[in-house]
Parts: C-alpha cells; sequence; structure tokens
C-alpha cells in the first residue's frame, strides 16, 4: 500500500475532530508522497491545499467549518486519481487541478466570511459610541469598555473582526485618558472605524479582499492617528500654538473655503469688514465667575452634579396637558422621529396647527439692518434686567419712588419722551391691519409724564394708604400740583383736579384760575369765620368727606 | 417669527443657538439660567431620550419686562449638534426670530465650524428664510483654551473662516466661565427687537 492509498484511508476513517494522533499520521504520510512527486506540479498544489486544511482542522477542532472534511476528502480522492492512474492526460490534470481550486477557494471565501453578529451587539456598540461622542464621562466610557471588550472575546476567532475591535478599543481607551483633551477627530476616527466595522458585518457579500482592505486602511490610520498624537503632544510641550497650519489650508493641508463662500464671495478681507469683533479678557472672564459665585457648569444629563430638579425632562410629559412651545416642538419631533420623512411633513403641519390655535397673534418676520440702531428702551431695559447688582432697574421708572421730587419725574418722563420721538416713526411700514389694532399714539401715551401721574394716582387712592399716612397725603398732593401745571392751558382737566383736590379736601391745591363759585364761596366762608378746613377737623378722608355733604 | 399678541400687547422672540456639536450651546443657556435665575423665573427645559443619553433641545423661555408698553418674552432654543440630528434642528429652526452661531475655536472644529454654518444656511432656505438677513451674533467660545495650552484658531481667522460674507457683531467667548455670554445675548436681542420696532414700538 503505498502513501497516497494510506492517505485516502486515514481522511476517509477521520471523525468529526480530527485528533493529534491522526494529525500525526497524515502528516507522515503527506511528506512521503511530498518527497516522492517534488517535481510533480500538480501533486504539490494538492498536498498544499491537504496540509492548510489539515492546519484548519487542528486549530478549529469541533468549531470547524462542516464543509472542511468533505472537501478534504475531495483534495485526497483527486490526488489518489492523479497519482494511480497510468496515463492520465495534461488536459484532464488541469482540469482536475482547476476544479480543485475552485473548490477550495469557494471554502476559502466561507470560512472568512462574517461570522453570524446579532443585531444587539451592532446595536449596543454604536450607542456607546454615539454616547461617548456626546459625551466623554466615566459612566460612557465605562460602557463602552464593558461592550467592547465582550464582543473581542466573542469574536477573537474572526481575525478581522478581531482586529478592527482592537483598534476601537485602543482609541477609547485613549479617548479615556485624556478624556476633555482628547482631540477632536480622535471621536471622527473611532466612529469611522465603527462605520466600516458595520459594513463588513451588515454587507454578507462582502469579497474577503474588500474585507482585507479595510482593515488594512484603518490599520494604517490607526498607526497615524498615533503618530499625530505623539507630534501634538512634542507641539504642546513646546508652548501654545495659536497659528492653525496657515490662513486657507486646515491641519491636513487641505484647502478652506469660507463658509457660505459657494452662495457669496466676498473679496474684500480687511477686519473692518468682518463686522465688529468683541473680544475677551481672560481675566475678566475668570473673575466675573468668582464673583457670581459660579462653579463649573456641565451639561444637563444625569450624573453631571447638577441638581436633577433644576432639569425638566419633557419627555415624562409627552402626553401631559401642553403648556409651553417646547412642548409642541418635542411633540413634532417625536412624531417625526416615528414616521420618518412623512413624519417631517407630519410634524410640521402640527406645529402650524399649533400657531393657530393661538388666537390674536400677528406675525413679524424679523430682518437684520446693520443700520437700525436699537431705540434706547430696548438696551436700558436689557442692562436693567442683566444687572447683577440692582435685579430690575428699570422697573424703577414705572414705579416711580415716593421720594422724588415732581419735577425730577416729569423731566425724567419728559427726557424719555423725547427719546421716543427721535428715534420711532411708529408704523413706518404701513401695515394696516396692526394699524387697526393698536392707537398710533398708545406707546408714548404709556410713556406720557401726566399718564405716569395720573396713574400713580390711581394707585394712591386703590390703596387708601393716604387714609393712615400723612406722606401719602402729601405726596398725593404734589402729584396734583404737578398735573395742574401740565394742564394749565385745559380747564376741564383743571376742573376735575379740583374734584379729586375736594374729596381728598385738599383746598389748597385748588387753582383759583378755574374754580368754580361754589367751591369759591365755600372757601371764602372758611375764611371769613376763621374756621379750620374741614380737614383740620378731621385727618381721616371718609370724616373729610362725610363733613362735606352734611354741611 | 417674532409673534405679537396685540390683545394682551405681548411679544415673542425666538433665539436660537446653533453650532457643531460640543461647541458650547447649551453651557451659554446653562450660565444664563444660573446666573440670572431670580430674573428669570421660569425653568430650563433639557430634552434629552429616555436613556438620558442624547439632547434633542434645551429651551429657557424668560420675561424681560415691557418695552415701550409690550411685555416682552424670549424664548432661547438650542440645537442638536451632532450632524445625524439635521431634521432636529430644521424642526427647531422653524420661526426663529434670531440666531447666535456658536463656533468651536479648536483648531481640530475648524471645518466642523465651516460645515455646521453652511448646513445652518441650507435649514433656513427650507423655511425661506435668508441667513444673510436674519439677525445673527457670532460667538467664538472655549477661547480660554488656550490657557491650556490647547492649541486654538485665532479670532481673525475664525472670521475669515465664518464672517467674511456675513459680517455680523461677533464676540470671542467662555461659555463656561460665563465670558461674554450675557453680551452675547443682550446683542441678539437687542438686534432682533431693533428689527421689527419700526413696525411694533
Amino acid at each position: 500500500m503505498n502513501s497516497v492509498t494510506e492517505l485516502g484511508i486515514i481522511i476517509k476513517n477521520l471523525e468529526t475532530i480530527i485528533t493529534d494522533e491522526d494529525i500525526k499520521e497524515l502528516n507522515l504520510a503527506l511528506k512521503d508522497i511530498r518527497q516522492r512527486y517534488e517535481n510533480t506540479a500538480s501533486v504539490i498544489i494538492l498536498i498544499k491545499m491537504v496540509q492548510t486544511l489539515i492546519k484548519y482542522l487542528s486549530s478549529k477542532k469541533e468549531k470547524a467549518h462542516a464543509d472542511s472534511m468533505p472537501l478534504l476528502q475531495s483534495i485526497s480522492g483527486n490526488l489518489e486519481k492523479i497519482i494511480n492512474t497510468p496515463y492520465l492526460e495534461d488536459n484532464e490534470v488541469n482540469k482536475i487541478i482547476s476544479e480543485q481550486t475552485r473548490e477550495y477557494k469557494l471554502f476559502q471565501s466561507k470560512i472568512t466570511s462574517n461570522p453570524t453578529i446579532p443585531t444587539e451587539d451592532i446595536d449596543n456598540l454604536k450607542a456607546v459610541i454615539l454616547a461617548i461622542d456626546w459625551e466623554i464621562s466615566d459612566t460612557t466610557l465605562e460602557s463602552f469598555d464593558t461592550v467592547v471588550s465582550q464582543m473581542i472575546s466573542k469574536y477573537k476567532n474572526y481575525k478581522i473582526h478581531y482586529s478592527f475591535l482592537k483598534i476601537m478599543h485602543a482609541t477609547g481607551k485613549f479617548i479615556g485618558v485624556q478624556k476633555a483633551s482628547a482631540p477632536a477627530n480622535s471621536i471622527s476616527f473611532l466612529r469611522s472605524v465603527f462605520d466600516n466595522f458595520h459594513d463588513i458585518v451588515e454587507t454578507k457579500e462582502m469579497p474577503f479582499k474588500e474585507k482585507r482592505r479595510l482593515i488594512e486602511q484603518d490599520m494604517e490610520r490607526f498607526q497615524d492617528f498615533k503618530q499625530d498624537i505623539s507630534k501634538q503632544k512634542k507641539t504642546n510641550a513646546a508652548g501654545p500654538d495659536t497659528d492653525p497650519a496657515g490662513d486657507d489650508r486646515d491641519e491636513d493641508g487641505s484647502e478652506v473655503m469660507p463658509a457660505l463662500s459657494h452662495v457669496k464671495s466676498s473679496n474684500d478681507t480687511s477686519e473692518e469688514e468682518f463686522g465688529p469683533l468683541i473680544e475677551l479678557d481672560e481675566d475678566e472672564s475668570s473673575l466675573e465667575a468668582e464673583k457670581n459665585g459660579q462653579e463649573s457648569l456641565h451639561l444637563p444629563i444625569p450624573g453631571n452634579g447638577l441638581d436633577p430638579d433644576e432639569q425638566k425632562d419633557v419627555m415624562d410629559d409627552l402626553f401631559t396637558v401642553k403648556d409651553s412651545p417646547a412642548d409642541d416642538l418635542l411633540d413634532a419631533i417625536h412624531l417625526m422621529e416615528v414616521h420618518g420623512d412623512k413624519g417631517q411633513n407630519q410634524a410640521m403641519k402640527m406645529l402650524d396647527q399649533a400657531d393657530e390655535d393661538q388666537a390674536g397673534l400677528k406675525n413679524f418676520r424679523p430682518e437684520r439692518k446693520d443700520t437700525t440702531t436699537p431705540i434706547p428702551e430696548i438696551d436700558s431695559r436689557l442692562d436693567a434686567f442683566f444687572s447683577l447688582d440692582e435685579p430690575d432697574q428699570a422697573d424703577e421708572l414705572e414705579t416711580i419712588e415716593d421720594t422724588q421730587s415732581l419735577d425730577d419725574i416729569s423731566e425724567q418722563a419728559l427726557e424719555k419722551t423725547e427719546d421716543v420721538s427721535e428715534s420711532i416713526t411708529p408704523f413706518e411700514l404701513d401695515d394696516e391691519s396692526f394699524e387697526e389694532m393698536i392707537p398710533e399714539n398708545d406707546a408714548e401715551k404709556i410713556f406720557s409724564p401726566d399718564l405716569i401721574l395720573l396713574n400713580k394716582l390711581k394707585d394712591a387712592f386703590v390703596k387708601k394708604e393716604y387714609l393712615e399716612d400723612e406722606a401719602v397725603l402729601d405726596s398725593i398732593q404734589e402729584d396734583i400740583q404737578g398735573l395742574r401745571k401740565m394742564w394749565a392751558d385745559d380747564s376741564q382737566k383743571q376742573s376735575l383736579l379740583d374734584i379729586i383736590s375736594i374729596s381728598v379736601n385738599l383746598p389748597s391745591s385748588v387753582s383759583p384760575a378755574t374754580e368754580e363759585p361754589n367751591t369759591e364761596v365755600e372757601t371764602d366762608e372758611f375764611m371769613e369765620t376763621g374756621q379750620d378746613l374741614p380737614g383740620a377737623e378731621s385727618k381721616g378722608v371718609l370724616g373729610k368727606i362725610k363733613s362735606m355733604f352734611t354741611r | 417669527m417674532a409673534l405679537i399678541n396685540v390683545k394682551t400687547k405681548e411679544v415673542q422672540i425666538k433665539i436660537v443657538y446653533y453650532g457643531p456639536g460640543r461647541g458650547g450651546k447649551t453651557t451659554n443657556l446653562e450660565y444664563i439660567n444660573k446666573t440670572y435665575r431670580e430674573q428669570i423665573k421660569t425653568e430650563m427645559v433639557s430634552l434629552k431620550t429616555q436613556d438620558d443619553r442624547t439632547l434633542f433641545f434645551d429651551f429657557l423661555p424668560f420675561d424681560v419686562g415691557q418695552i415701550k408698553g409690550f411685555d416682552v418674552t424670549i424664548q432661547l432654543y438650542t440645537v442638536p449638534g451632532q450632524v445625524k440630528y439635521n431634521a432636529t434642528r430644521r424642526l427647531v429652526l422653524r420661526g426663529v426670530d434670531g440666531i447666535v452661531f456658536v463656533a468651536d475655536v479648536q483648531k481640530d472644529q475648524r471645518k466642523k465650524n465651516i460645515d455646521s454654518l453652511n448646513q445652518l444656511y441650507e435649514n433656513l432656505g427650507t423655511y425661506n428664510l435668508d441667513l444673510f438677513k436674519m439677525p445673527l451674533v457670532m460667538q467664538y467660545n472655549k477661547i480660554d483654551l488656550k490657557k491650556n495650552n490647547i492649541p486654538i484658531i485665532p479670532s481673525k481667522i475664525m472670521q475669515k473662516d465664518l464672517n467674511i460674507n456675513l459680517r455680523a457683531p461677533a464676540f470671542e467667548a467662555s461659555a463656561l466661565k460665563g465670558g461674554n455670554v450675557i453680551p452675547t445675548l443682550k446683542r441678539i436681542i437687542s438686534m432682533t427687537l431693533a428689527s421689527i420696532q419700526d413696525q411694533l414700538f
């Protein structure tokens, strides 16, 4: 029995799992055949195939591909046929070899094809990478490490998959060490490696060569990435570098086109033409933060140290009564995510509907006008609102302090009116419908000094503090005097002021020029009789009014 | 677009903080919310998925008081910065009145800033809005990183990259420390109100 027949018998008798004894016997037989037919190319080709298959079977054992044993038997049969068949034509030998080679390659592609990776594994991996992309925190890094380590141990027998996972793991670990200082491209690199990994997993029909090309490419990029980091470390160690590779070139040397250059191109690059740039004094900003007692701020996601009560998760309130525009917007986003592209239109319609539901609304489309100066009230209101020393200075204008003199108030109010008249042209754009709904001079009226004083008087009467407080009574008197000055030319208004004065029994404030005859007589009578005014007899206003009607 | 309720004399302005991911948009709002909590009196709404991972947008409404008899309410929004959330960004931009573009001055972020601004232009286009005509303020954030030896893009280059065509007011800023956060906000509110003052006040 020659070695070829012996090899055939050993292979035919092989069990599903190849043992070390089997391997020993097979190698002995193969060695003998190789020595005998070392000059016969066809035999050597088949022997190499058998040797590779034996190697594969011995490494995989029970995990070996089901087709591996039939293939081994087929090769062994062909080997026996070539050696033991006399007068076999060359073309027949070539035919056998080419068919066998095709079968062998087919098998090779089968064993190097994708392992079955559950969608859940891929989803988990994607989720942890996205989490790092959003926030580099201990929690996200820990999740990433857990998921990737598990996958590495699960797919360690698939070299290509394993290599992708190892690159991702190493990059993730680097990001974990560097945290916020990690170069921004480290995340994009991690994502691109994942994208390639995802491709080879999902594309079942991807040829082995393409997979190899992808992993080789990523391994090369990984080496470059490592080199870039070490270079960057050296640069940083040498001192801060604030100069990019060049004004018009990015770090990688590629040309940088300014934003919107595809829409509008400006040749004027003088600094003055960019628009005003307000620089930041670093020391001032630090001081400001300290002054305000600010702590470091973090993203509003759990585990970042912020009080969870300060943040509201609207997802929890998705189906509650809508009380803010954010609720409508969230619903729209939710709708869009559920329905995909179609959902976007539905979401828009839903938001349109939400707007329509708000009656009495009018829309204005703001348009940037570089030549328009904001009216003074806008900036003063904002200055007041954002003032940390005095929370709301502007309120002082609207609720004038009692301690201010009437003249001060009038001047202040008049100044306001002048400012307004200089800078505002109400309804310049002639929006007729809007004009109908708002009186033309409404805004000016609100800031007119007489209206301010009248409102103040109204407040005083409503609160009735003047019943108990002399100071309030004095203040009312001052206000009435102020109004008298302003309305000096209006006899009707003067009469009204007289009535108000009488009602609180303040005869001294009555204007002689506009006094009604009856009132004059009454006052004269008091003067003649030497009696005190009713107000002097009874300080309570109710008493004064009562005495007025009982006299 | 600015909503004006003529019956109740209320004006509502929507300002959107736009920019690339991790640029500091949320930090701007957090600083405003924390520093002016007493004045703002409302909650900052932070929108995230159920698994607490991805932010959809942030929302901070507040009332600045009366201007010429009109109660002025400001609504501040941020958009999600990640590339994949463009549909959400578009929705958040709906009805926008003013934009703060928060750019990241880190050297590596140069292209992301430009891409994000280009995308903002496209997104506004879907609402027939023109970025060149919108009230806009540029903010070059994280300027403080140069202290930590992290390479940053000089403001001159930022201006050239982002503002050469738009020519909007620009602020260097450090949102984390609060540097120029409020001046940026005041400027955009002022610009936005000024753009409608002729029709309103």
